[in-house]
């Protein structure tokens, strides 16, 4: 799924992509390229991958670390206590949304940053029902516009998205979705 | 580190039936607890470099809910419970008589998890205490969600990136509800000789 961030965020600062499940990695790695060639400064929002192997792979995708901060919500699940990484803000765990919107908070304070890329309202998905993750979507909207800097939220195609996407649709500048 | 063993046919069979009868062990375990009959594929071994792990496993770009955790006692190895994210919502709506299902996994919902983790685990490495012949115990499972091709990150971060592993894989699935899944047991190549060492001795052929 061809997804264009860098010009889709030029005239929206909010954006949902709603991505296939096959074509999801895929996907990310071409919108962090985009972030990465419009942006300085992106915070990366990560509930998926352990910090080292995502680093590594958007190494070697020729993405620029330095331009990244991150906000790592999975890596202490599998490790208590990881080394600290400069631009690296842990959060216990993907559930943990009160601690997960201090660390995006404490970032947007710190970090100065262009954009806000969250990695993925999915993995939210797993362990809230669709009323709580759009009341935190809310809120971190509500903070990266009080910043004024853009974000880019993704989530797969998946029925169990279908309510939060509807509830988010207003709020979003744009949300792109596959063609049906 | 120790040097790497090669593997014979032989011994790469030798561990296949080693899996197969810790799996059968586990899908008996599993099969009670969900109340479905459990139907398991042949064992799948082979020798891979860590970063081809996930893809054995499950789908790249699939969403999974994995049940991990390490051998501490008896023997060096990791051991894997992937469950597609459906399958683990249609388990967790059989194991809590919800036909409907679950909508998301709550506090309650993750310790059910891990619980049914140890108990599968303890039920896999049963087989193979029974086999060699010793205690094997294991850390208590941790639960992730992630993508099929990020699952074994969970697992390997002590393990370096060059590493070759043996990876030993077995899927199952229940027809009602439909529930797909694997059990992976894996071990370094480094670490695998003493384990080689003790079926050798115990097929006569040390």
């Amino acid at each position: 799924m061809e997804i264009d961030l860098k010009s889709d965020l030029k005239t929206n600062r909010l954006i949902l992509t709603v991505i296939p499940t096959q074509e999801y990695a895929e996907s990310v790695a071409g919108m962090v390229r985009d972030l990465n060639a419009s942006y300085n400064r992106v915070i990366y929002v990560s509930l998926n991958k352990l910090i080292n192997p995502l680093r590594r792979e958007l190494q070697d995708r020729s993405v620029d670390l330095g331009k990244f901060f991150f906000v790592d919500g999975v890596t202490k699940t599998a490790i208590p206590n990881p080394p600290e990484m400069q631009n690296c803000i842990y959060v216990p765990s993907p559930d943990d949304m009160t601690k997960l919107s201090i660390a995006i908070t404490k970032v947007l304070q710190t970090f100065d940053p262009d954009c806000l890329f969250f990695e993925s309202l999915s993995t939210l998905l797993i362990y809230e029902d669709p009323m709580i993750v759009t009341q935190f979507v809310h809120s971190l909207i509500n903070k990266v516009n009080a910043y004024g800097i853009r974000a880019v939220f993704t989530c797969l195609d998946g029925e169990k998205e279908r309510e939060l996407i509807r509830a988010l649709a207003l709020t979003m500048d744009k949300v792109i979705e596959p063609p049906k | 580190m120790s040097e790497k063993p090669e593997l014979s046919d032989f011994e790469l069979d030798a561990l296949r039936e080693t899996a197969n009868i810790g799996t059968g062990s586990a899908s008996i375990a599993l099969s009670a607890l969900v109340g479905q009959k459990v139907t398991i594929d042949v064992p799948k071994t082979s020798v891979v470099p860590v970063r081809q792990v996930g893809d054995r496993i499950s789908r790249a770009d699939e969403p999974v809910i994995g049940i991990y955790s390490s051998l501490q006692k008896g023997m060096s190895g990791n051991i894997l419970f992937v469950l597609p994210q459906t399958s683990a919502f249609a388990l967790m709506g059989q194991l809590k008589n919800r036909d409907e299902g679950i909508a998301h996994l709550g506090k309650e919902e993750m310790e059910l998890l891990k619980k049914l983790g140890s108990v599968v685990c303890s039920a896999y490495l049963a087989g193979l205490a029974k086999l060699f012949e010793q205690r094997i115990e294991f850390r208590t499972p941790n639960i992730v969600s992630t993508v099929g091709s990020s699952i074994v990150d969970f697992m390997l971060v002590q393990i370096a990136d060059d590493e070759e592993v043996l990876l030993i894989s077995v899927a199952f699935n229940t027809e009602t509800p439909r529930i797909d899944g694997t059990f992976t047991l894996l071990f370094t190549l480094s670490t695998l000789a003493p384990l080689l060492e003790k079926l050798r001795r115990k097929m006569g052929m040390a």
